[in-house]
């Protein structure tokens, strides 16, 4: 802890010294990329949302979304070396998060939640967080959170060539291309990636304090995106994307397997397929938009063909909206779903095929300059299940505002639900139909601060959340083996604080990022009263991180570090922790380097980056090595031959 | 930018001498040097790294958490142990994930661990110079075929051979110059003359999973319906050793669980069975049944009734009480509730994550 505040006061000080240069007024536009998210904006006051700025995104493009918000963002996930990765939004649970592409929520069907490692960086233009419950808006599962992974229209006219190819420690490569042809009007969007990761690092076992290379962990990725798109004009288009994805990786070996002979690693084979695609009109007053898609995902554990975890789903939605001026409008749409499982234990007598409708309406008001209200309502509707009526309302009101700053109050309320998942309810014997869905309360308040000059553009936010979930589902022993039950109520409250500054100097510009977020959570009620009162596992209290990137002419430095407290792995302990295991705070810095070059009016990057610089021993689950010090060299380019 | 150059130095500097700051451990272990008492065996979860041993000194009601970590300097079991198997002064676990068999003194300190030919081992049973292992192989859900005996030798501590056995065995018992193997993946129990090494089979209508063995050297077999082969001719078997006849003695919803399900009472006039039964309301609830092992007939009073996760049961030979296990998840502590020899429940202990049995040493 003492390194992080540390860190952040050195990296505060050198702000704090720079941004004392005088203020110029500038127009009220804040550079920050807030442009993606603003459609989720539009209907959701008092949300917070926030895009994962393209610096960010670049330094980490060889890796999975999980490094990216583990490094940039107050999220904490739980991972090993490159294997499964879980997401913890705010003290909540992995299937507490919907992961959406386009209008597919790609969390798997059995398990509710999705490995955050083999989601690629590469393939993805922009990353928005949505922090707290958004059922209203996304529907089951978003409980604790949403992420939206997006891809950015560029209506190409020619041809774009982006290539990337990534070398680093440990047997890491990436190769990866973005192809773009167009006319204007139509548009063929390639994107390709290969992922390889030997994982051979080094390690210290500190049960003997003796170094071993890591072995059984290997990672292999790869994923092709294809989109096509066409605009019939400035205010009608078709947009379509269809992503493969082939993800294989060795189950890591624990620090003791990795001594033994007699231990070979196990391995998960996953491939999917989504297509999403959409018309969209906006002509007439009346908009609408009409949606299709397509999710295909199989998963194989050891290769053994007998044991397919498979879903189908098929997606189809029609959207309406209007706005009434600039100060009332609303949405509202119909999205049906359904799903076929392929899983080889399920009895076809007991689940062949479920339908899900969603009925949503959402609507804003702004009855002033300074007030905008939003509302949505939502109600799914499930063969055989009942899904909990699913509204949000939320405001913002602006406190005030001069030619270079302004501060918003922003609130909102709003109920949240998770279907159980198809395992929880059809797995044989065990599984229960009539389970009920976990049923969430979020309360949200927060402040935000911007100014804006030339020189100096910097966004603060504050940020305070209260989650109450009830009827929490969690498989534990019974009668009939491990059984799934709506076992706890568990609350999450906290405090965020994120701030973002812009400073820009002749050449030079500062980019610094702060998060911190404090998350106490507590179990207030349960079957097993010996958890009530207790931390939720796998949730720190404390995380935070800090960035730093100074750009100069083609040449760019960053310098990143982030913190994360102490978390209990679980309530059984060890001599040392009686309690609860705690696996312990960690602190990691990550620096680097790249330079722009431009040959025959064509643009090149190369970049330098080391990770973990302190070469800090850290463990995000007990037994599991974790990367020390490694090196990454990248060289990307961007041949572009566009006539726009 | 010059500033900041000039801070980055202080900045490296700052954190390379925090990050040397170390937060050790300094508990002192406290080695125990008495041996007599029942040691639980809490089997954590799969990969979990949560298993553990819960010493009960059942004379001074005192509960001893992590006995295992107590006694060798802080280091964990590691792997999650199916079963723990006393022979000639010296504990075997077997421990899986990573798998290995785990040999110790009767006070819980590691001696040796062995490693040759053990994947996935489950149970093991010992005569003269021998220890046999009931091992999976690996997936045996996948491929039946793989599973396999280990003969292992504990005076020259090697392994000898690797018996193939198809059909998961699980549980193993010696009678009468005979090794039986419960098969979990096959209808089958298998029966192998220790001296010819011959395997044949005694046929069932359910998968098997623990033996127990009576005074006369005859066994009671539990009989299971699992997942991959459902059956509704469960209970316990009597296998007569002699003769290798074996009677069905029919009981609903015994349980599956990887514990000790059976367990004689101290007088061997009971036999104690891990069975679920159905409540007021007919939700299956889990509770130990009780056998009389003269009348060969079921007692219409359960011993327990109505426990969720109860996962095994041990009989005290000492004073005769009942230990009872409910496990409450993998990374969470269990109940030992123990009961009196009138079946009066006389104390609850909290013990580690998924107790599983106890092992009773003096």
């Amino acid at each position: 802890m003492r390194r992080y505040f540390l860190f952040v006061s050195i990296l505060a000080l050198v702000s704090g010294s720079l941004s004392a240069q005088p203020a110029q007024v500038a127009d009220s536009v804040l550079l920050h990329e807030v442009a993606t998210y603003a459609p989720y904006k539009k209907y959701q006051a008092g949300a917070k949302i926030e895009s994962i700025p393209s610096t960010q995104i670049d330094i980490v493009q060889a890796t999975g979304l999980d490094q990216l918000l583990m490094r940039f963002t107050p999220i904490y996930l739980k991972s090993n070396a490159g294997g499964l990765s879980t997401i913890r939004i705010r003290g909540t649970a992995p299937d507490h998060t919907s992961v959406n592409f386009g209008g597919i929520n790609i969390n798997s069907l059995t398990l509710g939640h999705s490995d955050f490692s083999s989601v690629p960086v590469y393939l993805f233009d922009g990353f928005d967080l949505q922090y707290g419950s958004s059922s209203a808006v996304n529907g089951s599962g978003s409980i604790g959170g949403a992420i939206h992974l997006g891809l950015h229209n560029n209506w190409t006219d020619g041809t774009r060539v982006q290539a990337t190819v990534s070398e680093g420690s440990f047997g890491e490569q990436l190769y990866g291309t973005k192809v773009f042809v167009g006319n204007g009007k139509l548009e063929s969007v390639t994107r390709l990636y290969y992922f390889m990761l030997k994982n051979d690092f080094e390690f210290v076992d500190p049960s003997d304090n003796k170094r071993y290379t890591q072995r059984g962990a290997m990672v292999e990725n790869m994923g092709l995106i294809q989109e096509l798109n066409y605009k019939f004009s400035d205010k009608k288009w078709f947009k379509s994307a269809l992503w493969f994805e082939h993800d294989w990786h060795q189950i890591q070996l624990l620090m003791d397997e990795v001594k033994m002979n007699n231990v070979e690693p196990e391995t998960l084979d996953n491939k999917h397929v989504r297509f999403w695609s959409e018309y969209e009109n906006r002509k007439h007053t009346f908009n609408y938009k009409v949606g299709l898609g397509y999710v295909h995902d199989m998963q194989l554990y050891n290769a053994n063909q007998d044991a397919k975890i498979g879903t189908d789903r098929l997606i189809g939605e029609l959207e309406g909206k209007q706005d009434f001026g600039v100060k009332l409008g609303y949405k509202a749409g119909v999205k049906y779903t359904y799903l076929k499982p392929n899983v080889y234990a399920y009895d076809k007598e007991v689940i062949d095929y479920e339908q899900q409708a969603d009925f949503y309406l959402s609507g804003f008001y702004m009855p002033g300059n300074k007030v905008k209200m939003t509302l949505n309502l939502r109600q799914q509707v499930v063969t055989n299940f009942e899904v909990p009526f699913t509204p949000s309302l939320g405001a913002e009101y602006r406190v005030f505002s001069d030619e270079v700053s302004v501060m918003k109050a922003t609130g909102s309320i709003g109920r949240s639900y998770r279907i159980p998942t198809f395992n929880d309810r059809f797995w044989p014997v065990v599984g229960n139909p009539d389970l009920k869905p976990e049923d969430g309360m979020n309360y949200e308040l927060g402040l935000q601060y911007q100014y804006c000059t030339e020189m100096v553009q910097t966004d603060l936010k504050l940020n305070a959340f209260y989650l109450d979930v009830k009827d929490w589902i969690e498989w534990a022993p019974a009668s009939g083996g491990w059984e799934p039950f709506n076992k706890s109520q568990v609350v999450s409250k906290g405090i965020e604080m994120s701030s973002n500054t812009d400073i820009f100097m002749d050449k030079l510009h500062f980019n610094l990022r702060l998060n911190y977020s404090f998350n106490p959570t507590e179990i207030k009620d349960d079957e097993n009263t010996d958890l009530i009162g207790r931390q939720v596992v796998y949730v720190p209290k404390h995380i935070g991180n800090a960035f730093l990137n100074l750009t100069y002419g083609n040449w760019s430095v960053f310098i990143d570090g982030n913190y994360t407290g102490g978390r209990l792995a679980n309530y059984s302990g060890n001599i040392f922790n009686p309690e609860g295991e705690m696996l312990d705070d960690y602190f990691l810095m990550n620096c680097g380097l790249s330079r722009k070059l431009k040959v025959n009016n064509q643009h090149f990057k190369l970049t330098f980056a080391t990770n973990n610089l302190l070469d800090t021993a850290y463990y995000n689950q007990p037994g599991y090595a974790m990367w020390g010090r490694s090196f990454r060299f990248t060289l990307s380019t961007d041949l572009n031959f566009n006539k726009n | 930018m010059k500033k900041l150059f000039r801070l980055l130095p202080f900045l490296f500097l700052s954190a390379a001498l925090f990050s040397s700051c170390s937060d050790d451990d300094d508990n002192e272990l406290y080695p125990s040097e008495l041996t007599k008492g029942a040691y639980v065996l809490n089997y954590g979860g799969y990969e979990q790294n949560t298993s553990s041993i819960t010493k009960y000194n059942y004379e001074e009601d005192e509960l001893t958490a992590f006995y295992y970590q107590q006694q060798n300097g802080g280091e964990r079991i590691g792997s999650a142990p199916q079963y723990i198997y006393e022979y000639e002064d010296r504990l075997y676990l077997m421990n899986n994930n990573p798998d290995r068999v785990v040999v110790t003194d009767p006070l819980f300190v590691a001696q040796d661990t062995i490693t040759t030919e053990i994947v996935k081992p489950r149970f093991c049973v010992a005569s003269g110079n021998y220890l046999y292992i009931s091992c999976w192989g690996g997936d045996i859900w996948t491929d039946s075929s793989m599973s396999y005996l280990v003969k292992y030798n504990v005076v020259t501590k090697t392994v000898e051979k690797k018996i193939s056995l198809a059909g998961g065995p699980e549980g193993l018992a010696i009678a009468n110059g005979k090794l039986y193997a419960a098969l979990g993946y096959a209808k089958k129990i298998a029966v192998m003359n220790l001296a010819t090494e011959a395997i044949s089979y005694i046929t069932t209508d359910a998968v098997s999973s623990y033996f127990v063995k009576d005074k006369s050297d005859n066994l009671y077999v539990s009989l299971v319906s699992s997942w991959s082969d459902p059956s509704t001719e469960t209970g316990l078997g009597y296998i007569n050793t002699k003769t290798d006849a074996m009677t069905l003695y029919q009981l609903d919803n015994v349980s599956t669980s990887y514990a000790s399900i059976m367990s004689f009472s101290k007088d061997y006039t009971k036999l104690y069975v891990v069975a679920a039964g159905y409540d007021a309301n007919w939700n299956l609830v889990g509770g130990v049944q009780v056998f009389n092992t003269t009348s060969k007939t079921y007692e219409a009073e359960p011993l327990v009734t109505g426990v969720t996760g109860l996962n095994g049961v041990s009989v005290n030979p000492v004073d005769g009480k009942t230990y009872v296990f409910v496990d409450k998840g993998s990374t969470v502590n269990g109940d030992m509730m123990i009961y009196t020899t009138e079946g009066e429940l006389e104390a609850t202990k909290t013990v580690g994550s998924s107790p599983a049995m106890a092992i009773f040493l003096d």
